[in-house]
Formats: C-alpha cells, sequence, structure tokens
C-alpha cells in the first residue's frame, strides 16, 4: 500500500427522535497523522465515532475512505476497511475472558477456524503488553476494574492492523503513567502510517499528541487547529463558545453554618474507604476524580442504593443507616444519577410521570388514588421554574432534547423538597447553553439552603462551581480544597486529579 | 383513563378496534345465523368470568415487564385446595368462607413466591414462574394422586348458576375483580409505579420506587386472581382437578396482547384486555358452536398473536 | 481467591447433588446400583438431553425457545409418513427428521429476530401453531408399522454403525463441546450472549448467530423426534409435546442463564441426568411418582436463588427484567 491512507468525513447529520445531535460534520484523517476531535461532554463526539465505526446510521453526509465513498455502513464493512475503534463504553464481553477479548478480531474474521489456545494468550499478550497491562488472560472480563478494561478495549483495537484507529476518551479512567503509555503507543502507530483520531477534552492531552484539533460543539466542527494554532485559551473558548479567555468562575450564594451531609471513615469494600466529608447547607462542595475512582459508588452508598461495610453516614447532625433509597429520600437526600439514560429518566414514561415518580406519596387524595390535580399543579409548576421546553407534558420524556431532560431528572428530585441535593455529572450529554441553565438552578438550590454535593468528571466545572473540591483517587478522598473566590487555581486542582 | 399507562392516542386507537372487533364477531355470528345466539352467549358469559381473572393474572406481570406461566397451574392448585378443606370440614356456616379464603390464600402464596424470586433472587419472571409452576402443579398432582376432587357440596355447583341483579354472580365477581384491578393500575400510585418498572426497572429503582415490592405486589396479585379463577372452574366443573383448563395459557396472553398491553412492559390498559378477551371468547365459542376443533382454535390464536406482534412491529 | 465463573458453580452444585443422590440411593434404594438400572436412567433421560443440548446454544446466545417439541413431533411424523409411502434407508431418515427440525428451527430464528417481542411469548404462540397444526393434519391417529429394519434394530444405525441413544447423546454433546470451546463461531455466539451490542459492533451477531443457534435446536429437536420413535416404534403426535418446560428447568439447572452467555455442555447433562435421577430414586424407593414435579420445581429454585442458600445479594441491584 503505497498511498497514504485518508479518510474524509463530510456534514454528517444525526438526531436522535427528533433531537439534532450533529447538524453537519466534516473532518479528515491522514496516515501518519493524530487528529483530535475535542468538545464538551454531549457535544456528539461519540455519535461521530459511531457513525465512523459502522455501528449508527446517520441521517445525512458521506464518508470516504482512500478517495472512495463508502456506501455500506456497517460495522464489518467499516472493519474491512481498516477502522478500529475503542468504544468510549469498550464495549467488551463480560463473560469471556480477556485473551478471547483481545483477539476476538479473530473470530470475526475467520468464524470457523478453530481456536488455538497458546498462540491466542501470547497474542493477546503481546497487545497487552503494548500498553503495559500485565493481566492474567484467562481472567473474565466481567471481574475487571474499569481502568482494567479500558486497557482491554485498547489491547482489543491494537491487537489487529488498523489503519485508522479512532481512541474514545480513552484517558478517562487512566493514571498518568498509563496515559503516558498510551502517548508512546500512538506515536508508534503514527510513524507506522496509521491515521488515528483521538476524542478528547483536555488541553494538555490534545497538545501532546495532536497534530490538527476539531472541536465539535452542539453537533458542529466549530473550529480547526493546526498543532502551532493551539492555546488552552483557544481551545477552552471554541469549545464552551464563552469568549472569556480563561475559565471563569461563577458567583456564589454564601453557605449556611449547619453541616446537612456528613460522612464519617465511611468504607466499602473494592470501591472507597475511610471517607470523610461535609456539606453544610447552601453549599455546593464538588467531588472530582477519574473514571473509576469510586465517586458514583461513594454516591450510591450515601444515598442507600448500596450499603458502607465501614463509618457513619449523617444527615443533618443524626447517624442513618439507610436501607434502601427510599430510607435515604425520606430523610432529605435526592440523586441525580450519572446514567440519565438507564437510570435518571423512565425515557418511554411521560415528562409529568417522570416528574412526578418520586413524590406520588404525596400527591394522593382521601381513597390514596393519585390526586391528578394536584399533581398537575405540581409538574406544571416545575416545568415552568426549571424552563422545561415541552408543548404537553403527557409527550414521553425520550423525546427531548439532553438539557431538558436533565432539568425533567432535577425537576423530579425538587419535587420532593429535598435538604441535600447529590448529582452526579449533572451535564453529561448536555448542550452548552443548557448548561449554564442547570448551573444557574444549582445554584438557586443552594440559595435556597439545599445542600449540593456536585460530582463530576470535569475538573473545571466543580473549580467554577463549587465553594469546596474533594480529588477523589483510587477509593480515597482527599481533604477539601476551597475553591470559590480563586483561592486555588484551575491548574492546581487539575494537577491533583492526574497527578 | 389509559394515559396512566401508555399515551393517549395509542389508548383510544386501541378501544376502537377492540370494539370494531367486537362488533365484527357479533354481527358475524348473528347475520350468518351460526347456531343459536343465546347458546351462544350462555357458554360466553360461562367461561369469560374464568378466563378473564386469567387474563388479568397474566396482564398485571406483563405490564411490570415479566410473566407468570404458573397462572393456570395456580387456579388449579387454589381450587384443589379449597375442594380438599370442603371435603375436611364440610361445608355448612363459617366454613365455606374459610374454604374460599384458604383457596385464596394459597394462590397468593404461590404468587408471592414467584414474586420473591423475581423480585429478591432477581431470577428472570420466565424462570420464576417456571419454578412457581413446576411446584405448584407438583403439589397439586401430589395431593390429588392426579385425579379430579368431587363430592362438593351443593351450593358450590349451584353457585355457577346463581344470578344477582339479574346479572350470573360469576360475571360480577369478575366485573367486581377487574374494577379494582383498574382502579389500582390507572387510578393508585402504584400504577405508576408498576408502570415505571415495566419500562426501566433500574431507573424506577434511582427513583425511590420499592422495586421489588411492586414485584412482589404484582405477583402476588397474580397469584389471587389466579385463585379466584380457580374457584370459579371449582364451581363452573364442580369439581377441582390439576389440568383443567390446560389450553388456556395461549389465550390469556393473546387477550393481554390483544389488550394493548407491552410484551416488553410498561404499558396496558385493564379494560381493553378484558374486551379482548370477551372478543376472542365470542369468535371461538362461535367456532365451537360450527364444530371446529380445540386445534384449530390453538392454531388461530397462535397465529393472532404473531399477526399482532408483526403489525405492533411494522408500525413501531 | 477469584469468584469462580457461574458454570463452574453449577456444575459443582450438581455434581455434589449426583453424588448425594448416588451414594444414598446406592446405600438405602434397592435395586438402584445396577448399572442396568443407571444405563436405564441415561436412555430415560436420552431424548430430554438432546433437546437440552439444543436449547443450551440458544440460551447462550441469548435466545429462548420453547417450540421444539412440537418442531421434533412435526419431523417425526413426517418421517413416518414418508415411511407409510416407501422405504427409505437410516441415511435419508436421519436427513429428513433433521432437516424437517432445521427448517423449522430457521422459520423459528427468522420470527423472532423480525418480531423483537420477548422470545418466550413468540415461541410459546409457535408451539401452539405448530401442535394444533399437526393435530389438524395428523387428525391425532397415531402411526406406527414401521419398516423392518426401522424397527429391527434396537438402536440407531449412522452409516452401518448400530449407535444407541446414549452414544448418540455423547456425540452430540462431543459435538457441542467442539463447536462452543473450540470455534471462533462458537466464540462468536457465547459474545454475542453476552453482550448482544457489542457484538454487532464488532460486525458479527444478530441474525446469522439466531439462525445457528434456533437452526441448531430445531436439526437436535428433528433427531430427538426421530429417537423416540425409533424408542416407541410409533408416533403419537403430541406425545412430546408438553415436556419443554422441563426441558428448559434442567437446561437453566445446569448453569444456563436466560440472560445469555452462560452455560456449558458438561452442566446441561448433568442437569437432565440429575432430575432423571430424582424420579429413577423416587421410583425405586416406592414413593408416589408425583413427587417427580414438586421436587424437580423445588430443586430448580432452590439452585437459581442465591439468597436460599445462604449467598448475600449484589449490593447495586439492577431490578429484574
Ligand atoms: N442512543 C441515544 N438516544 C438518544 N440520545 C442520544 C443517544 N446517544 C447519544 N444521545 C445524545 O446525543 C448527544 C451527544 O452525545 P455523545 O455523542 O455521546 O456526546 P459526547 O461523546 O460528545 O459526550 C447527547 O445529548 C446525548 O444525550
Ligand atoms: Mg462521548
Amino acid at each position: 500500500m503505497a498511498a497514504v491512507s485518508s479518510l474524509v468525513v463530510e456534514d454528517l447529520v444525526k438526531a436522535f427522535q427528533g433531537n439534532a445531535v450533529l447538524t453537519g460534520v466534516s473532518l479528515r484523517l491522514e496516515g501518519g497523522r493524530v487528529a483530535a476531535l475535542s468538545g464538551l461532554n454531549g457535544a456528539g463526539k461519540s455519535t461521530v465515532i459511531k457513525i465512523l465505526a459502522g455501528v449508527l446510521a446517520a441521517d445525512g453526509g458521506r464518508i470516504v475512505v482512500d478517495g472512495r465513498e463508502a456506501h455500506r455502513l456497517d460495522p464489518a464493512a467499516m472493519k474491512r476497511a481498516g477502522i478500529e475503534v475503542i468504544f468510549q463504553d469498550f464495549a467488551l464481553f463480560p463473560n469471556l475472558t480477556v485473551a478471547e477479548n483481545v483477539t476476538f478480531g479473530d473470530a470475526v474474521a475467520t468464524p470457523w477456524r478453530l481456536v488455538r489456545r497458546r498462540p491466542t494468550h501470547a497474542r493477546a499478550r503481546d497487545a497487552l503488553a503494548l500498553v503495559g497491562a500485565d493481566l492474567d488472560p484467562e481472567a473474565e472480563v466481567g471481574g475487571l476494574p474499569i481502568a482494567d478494561r479500558q486497557l482491554v478495549a485498547i489491547a482489543r483495537a491494537l491487537a489487529h492492523d488498523a489503519r485508522f484507529l479512532v481512541l474514545d476518551e480513552p484517558t478517562a479512567s487512566l493514571t498518568h503513567a498509563e496515559v503516558q503509555r498510551l502517548f508512546a503507543v500512538v506515536a508508534d502507530l503514527k510513524r507506522r502510517g496509521v491515521a488515528i483520531l483521538f476524542i478528547s477534552h483536555r488541553y494538555a492531552e490534545v497538545a501532546a499528541i495532536a497534530d490538527e484539533v476539531f472541536v465539535l460543539r452542539d453537533g458542529a466542527v466549530v473550529r480547526t487547529f493546526a498543532r502551532d494554532e493551539l492555546t488552552a485559551a483557544a481551545l477552552h473558548e471554541a469549545m464552551t463558545g464563552a469568549a472569556s479567555p480563561a475559565a471563569t468562575q461563577l458567583v456564589l450564594p454564601p453557605p449556611g453554618d449547619a453541616i446537612a451531609l456528613e460522612a464519617v471513615g465511611l468504607g466499602r469494600a473494592g470501591a472507597f474507604a475511610e471517607v470523610d466529608l461535609t456539606v453544610r447547607a447552601g453549599e455546593i462542595v464538588g467531588l472530582t476524580g477519574l473514571l473509576g475512582a469510586g465517586k458514583t459508588e461513594l454516591a450510591e452508598v450515601l444515598f442507600g442504593l448500596a450499603r458502607p461495610d465501614a463509618g457513619e453516614i449523617r444527615v443533618a447532625g443524626r447517624a442513618r443507616r439507610f436501607r434502601s433509597d427510599r430510607d435515604a429520600v425520606a430523610a432529605g437526600l435526592a440523586l441525580v444519577p450519572e446514567d440519565r439514560l438507564a437510570q435518571g429518566l423512565v425515557l418511554p414514561a411521560s415528562v409529568r410521570d417522570n416528574v412526578a415518580l418520586a413524590s406520588l406519596d404525596r400527591l394522593t387524595d382521601r381513597l390514596g388514588l393519585v390526586d391528578r390535580r394536584r399533581r398537575d399543579d405540581l409538574v406544571r409548576r416545575l416545568v415552568g421554574q426549571l424552563q422545561i421546553r415541552v408543548a404537553d407534558v403527557a409527550a414521553p420524556v425520550a423525546r427531548l432534547s439532553g438539557g431538558n431532560q436533565q432539568r425533567v431528572v432535577l425537576a423530579k428530585w425538587l419535587a420532593t423538597d429535598p435538604a441535600v441535593l447529590i448529582l452526579d455529572g449533572p451535564t453529561v450529554g448536555v448542550d452548552v447553553a443548557a448548561r449554564g441553565l442547570i448551573y444557574d438552578l444549582v445554584r438557586a438550590a443552594a440559595s435556597r439552603g439545599i445542600a449540593v454535593l456536585l460530582i463530576s468528571n470535569e475538573v473545571e466545572e466543580v473549580w467554577s462551581i463549587c465553594h469546596r473540591v474533594h480529588v477523589m483517587t483510587a477509593g480515597r478522598v482527599a481533604r477539601a480544597i476551597p475553591t470559590a473566590g480563586g483561592a486555588v487555581p484551575l491548574q492546581t486542582l487539575e494537577a491533583s486529579v492526574h497527578g | 383513563m389509559t394515559d396512566a399507562i401508555g399515551s393517549r392516542t395509542d389508548g383510544s386507537r386501541r378501544r376502537f378496534a377492540l370494539a370494531g372487533a367486537a362488533a365484527l364477531a357479533v354481527a358475524a355470528f348473528t347475520a350468518f345465523g351460526f347456531g343459536d345466539a343465546t347458546g351462544l352467549l350462555r357458554s360466553v358469559a360461562h367461561q369469560v368470568p374464568e378466563l378473564g381473572l386469567l387474563v388479568l393474572a397474566m396482564a398485571l406481570p406483563m405490564m411490570a415487564g415479566g410473566i407468570n406461566l404458573a397462572i393456570v397451574a395456580i387456579a388449579n392448585l387454589s381450587a384443589v385446595a379449597t375442594a380438599l378443606a370442603f371435603a375436611r370440614l364440610g361445608g355448612d356456616g363459617l366454613v365455606a368462607p374459610l374454604a374460599l379464603a384458604f383457596g385464596l390464600a394459597v394462590g397468593g402464596g404461590c404468587g408471592a413466591l414467584i414474586g420473591a424470586l423475581v423480585a429478591h433472587a432477581r431470577i428472570d419472571p420466565v424462570v420464576a414462574s417456571l419454578g412457581g409452576l413446576m411446584v405448584a402443579s407438583g403439589v397439586g398432582i401430589l395431593v390429588t394422586n392426579g385425579s379430579a376432587v368431587t363430592g362438593l357440596p351443593d351450593f358450590v355447583a349451584a353457585a355457577a348458576d346463581r344470578t344477582v341483579f339479574g346479572l350470573p354472580l360469576m360475571t360480577l365477581v369478575f366485573l367486581a375483580a377487574t374494577a379494582l384491578v383498574a382502579l389500582l393500575v390507572h387510578r393508585a400510585p402504584f400504577g405508576r409505579r408498576l408502570s415505571a418498572v415495566g419500562h426501566n426497572a433500574q431507573a424506577s429503582l434511582y427513583s425511590g420506587v420499592d422495586v421489588a415490592r411492586v414485584h412482589l405486589t404484582v405477583y402476588t396479585l397474580s397469584g389471587i386472581l389466579s385463585a379466584l379463577a380457580g374457584l370459579v372452574m371449582l364451581s363452573r366443573f364442580n369439581s377441582a382437578r390439576m389440568g383443567y383448563g390446560d389450553s388456556y395459557l395461549l389465550v390469556t396472553l393473546l387477550a393481554a396482547v390483544l389488550g394493548g398491553v407491552d410484551p416488553k412492559g410498561g404499558r396496558g390498559a385493564v379494560w381493553a384486555t378484558v374486551a379482548a378477551i370477551l372478543t376472542l371468547q365470542i369468535s371461538a365459542s362461535g367456532l365451537n358452536l360450527l364444530g371446529a376443533s380445540q386445534h384449530a382454535a390453538s392454531v388461530a390464536w397462535g397465529g393472532i398473536l404473531i399477526a399482532k406482534l408483526a403489525l405492533d412491529r411494522i408500525r413501531a | 481467591m477469584a469468584e469462580s465463573r457461574p458454570e463452574t458453580r453449577a456444575i459443582r452444585r450438581l455434581g455434589a447433588g449426583m453424588a448425594l443422590l448416588l451414594v444414598g440411593g446406592g446405600l438405602f434404594v434397592p435395586g438402584f446400583a445396577s448399572t442396568d438400572n443407571l444405563l436405564d436412567v441415561v436412555t430415560s433421560a436420552g431424548i430430554a438431553g438432546l433437546f437440552a443440548l439444543g436449547l443450551l446454544m440458544v440460551l447462550i446466545a441469548g435466545e429462548l425457545d420453547i417450540s421444539f417439541t412440537a418442531v421434533a413431533s412435526i419431523a417425526q411424523f413426517g418421517l413416518a409418513l414418508l415411511f407409510t409411502r416407501g422405504d427409505l434407508g437410516w441415511a435419508s431418515a436421519i436427513l429428513i427428521s433433521g432437516g424437517i427440525g432445521l427448517a423449522l428451527g430457521l422459520v423459528n430464528a427468522a420470527v423472532v429476530t423480525w418480531l423483537r417481542a420477548p422470545p418466550i411469548i413468540t415461541t410459546i404462540a409457535l408451539l401452539n401453531v405448530y401442535g394444533g397444526g399437526l393435530a389438524l393434519l395428523s387428525r391425532g391417529e397415531m402411526l406406527y408399522d414401521f419398516p423392518v429394519w426401522f424397527s429391527d434394530a434396537a438402536v440407531f444405525r449412522v452409516f452401518g454403525l448400530p449407535v444407541s441413544l446414549q452414544v448418540l447423546l455423547l456425540a452430540v454433546a462431543t459435538a457441542a463441546t467442539l463447536v462452543l470451546g473450540r470455534t471462533h463461531w462458537g466464540l462468536t455466539l457465547r459474545a454475542a450472549g453476552g453482550n448482544r451490542e457489542a457484538a454487532l459492533r464488532q460486525g458479527v451477531g444478530g441474525v446469522a448467530v439466531a439462525a445457528f443457534a434456533y437452526g441448531w435446536l430445531g436439526f437436535l429437536s428433528g433427531i430427538a423426534g426421530l429417537a423416540q420413535a425409533q424408542l416407541l416404534q410409533a408416533v403419537t403426535p403430541g406425545s412430546l409435546i408438553g415436556r419443554e418446560l422441563d426441558v428448559v428447568a434442567a437446561t437453566i439447572l445446569g448453569g444456563a442463564s436466560l440472560a445469555g452467555g452462560r452455560g456449558s455442555v458438561g452442566g446441561t447433562l448433568l442437569g437432565v441426568l440429575f432430575i432423571a435421577l430424582i424420579g429413577n430414586v423416587l421410583v425405586l424407593s416406592g414413593l408416589s411418582p408425583y413427587w417427580h414435579q414438586a421436587v424437580t420445581g423445588t430443586v430448580l429454585i432452590v439452585a437459581v436463588a442465591p439468597f436460599l442458600r445462604g449467598r448475600r445479594r449484589a449490593a447495586i441491584p439492577v431490578g429484574a427484567s
């Protein structure tokens, strides 16, 4: 193959249930070069990748591989074209072993060949060694921690000689050393002529390996940077659309004195240990860290979805043992979960049923039936207050945009009058304009005296909207760093997450 | 009414279709003068209560995203339990309600066992209700040695012919049960939780819904409704035997699906399923009077079920 | 130590149960420990075993089918019908019954994948269509009076070699083990059952996997129909129908899961044998045969419900459906 491989994406358009997610994305990959695709959560990066992999069908646009338009866009055809993708959700087989997962491409290519254990193991080990992973080839993937699963997913893509390699946020769960090793592999592949598309929204990573950067905002590529044009401020501005040269901090209401939520020496085997944190009424406390650090597990224990094996949870000074999340709700807690589509919403159900779901018991009449008038009043009030744009509250919530959906989840919990609001990734999959609205709602909740624990993988987010921030690393929570009022620069906080 | 579960437009289209089908069936049989109309109506009135109760027993778990394969076995076991209680205690005075309550309790217990497996052990409803089916029918066969329990007090058989305000008693029992279930599903908070769990159990759990309790309640109710159907059958056959109503499983599934219950869970309208079983039963009785076999009904019901699923697939 | 695979746990559990039954039976049940009796048990489990090994493939692929008894009935009826028309050899008998089964299996695959409704509901409908249709066509008549070579052989013949039901079962088990454990295709099947979406993203799965799984079950159902006809020297429409749920129970007992991606050949065979052994012990010890179903059901429930065995439930529940 003498010619340099090239992959051109033109004007991709995609909508989910009538919500435009991509409005015209064009980009270009070339052999021997690393392109980065950057954008905030929900900008549509993974959607572009899934279309490239043939997993999702685009509504419009075309893909040209080596000068020829690809007409059959299915996963098998894209694999034959030499495109290997490391998906953000890994797409591994939990019931298969590490070796079987890593070499799965062989099974796809030659279905009726016999399995040969020894060569398979050797190939799997080699691919894993590239990323410095020393895993038992016979271990089942379903039992591995998240960072190891990420390495298996990377190894699977590397085990096949791809001409195009796409990595969707591969660094989200990796430590600094693992990221460096991954970058070395990418650099080596680049030397060997592979065309690479690297998805990330972190300036440091993008600057370290990208030859050019495509910035995706609200479904379109809004800017392209060549390597030497890229600065942190310019990337930030392109991603957020905010004209400010540097990240800004929002004005926060002053926190109260009363401690609303407190964890003392809290631990759960295999997830986290010795966690101490406090959230005061009216205070917004951030919790950040790598993917897999244990943030979501901590939130679920605080909310009674899982039980701690050590330590204590106190709500308004009283020690509580939650047997389920219903106990937590009764104690005044609310959790907006990370996975909105699977955990936050009942997608086929109406906006009305979703908003009322957590407070049905307060909406009954004397006969114990749902008091429709009171329910409808409540729903109408919250829909207005949270500016949820929906023509008919009886419409399924699946048809709403990401930002509107997230406000439905918030409405569901505000309907319960919580004293403590735990938000796990509240702006994931929310467009830039809608983010501002959610930040406003969070600040409004705090100013009404609600204690907010805001969990996010985006360091900048917690830095800009929290009074104090805890950094979580491998199940340990560090002492809170005061951030409000510019107490600590963003870079310092980022360093303590990725260090 | 149907927008509690399912959207309004779906509901009205479904009602329209069902009313049309029912009218068609009636019109066909009267127009062509098949058999004797009162005979047809009587046979329908006889079978609809037990079938209708079983349809409700099937529809509730389906709305929760599950299924209960054990409904017929539970119905028979409950009838056997009541019949044996009558045999042991005689049939006078206070004993009658006790024996009936015993049958209902047995049904509720079987349902609760399946519910516990689904709710607490998180077993797939197919496997859980299969286990329940084997245990219920196994125990029933064991205590009856596989034969019919007879020798019931006279009023048991008489109840099948009793009318209250001109309506057959069993029809009234069935209508009352339907009304209660409809209230629960469409008007009570439980119905919203049921729908949410049927659509997405995980999101319901994260919304503070006691998913385990919803499952437990649904399967227990399913068991009680099955037991009620069993008692209706006890009266109609004047005996109890494991193996009555063997062909009912398919027709209850079909009626539930025709009535708009989504086989994947979350949606369903109680009165529409009742209309569906009525339509099916009229057609079946019509065919029966024509002399068609039980097997023809199997083929027809199976074919219609697949056709309905195909229609839903095309429309989706 | 890392948690062992669920398949291994199921096999261990069943092994312990079998050992208990064998020792208990041998000590306390007269006539149990003879070779003849134990071989009889295997024979009586043979038909169910064939079905179960077929169903295993379907469950591993994350699907479900309960229409296989009707498929087997149609296959054996078709075969018996052809016997009355003319003389066939063993090879054509196997091809015909297997072929009918395979064809119906492929139909099932097409219907289930296209409808996208829960397969339990779809295949209950199919079971009734097939079973009812067969009863209508055959008018419920029993067919017997088979060719001499078919009645003669106390066994099954392949290429002139006599094959007993036990050997057939073993051969099928070996084939299933090879496909599942030693071919890339088996890997694909397990992968698709473990994470359907991920398999699709790798460009495999979907219709091909369903066709293979349902086709395999259909083919083995046809063979099971043939074997049963040979054993009984008669074909009664509906004589197999009604046994499907017991086969599902045995396969689940053997460690397969309705969620897909789980199950082993060894476990499946043990599950079938275990249920047959329970029946055998009950009969020999003079207890009522009516105990069998109640005991089997209880065993199934105890086997699938971890909390009944004192295992703590998972920390973060994900709902039952
Ligand atoms: N299957 C889906 N159904 C509905 N909406 C989706 C689906 N997948 C993604 N989205 C929405 O599309 C938007 C873009 O998502 P995604 O491509 O994952 O963004 P990114 O990878 O940039 O974070 C988000 O608002 C998300 O909620
Ligand atoms: Mg993404």
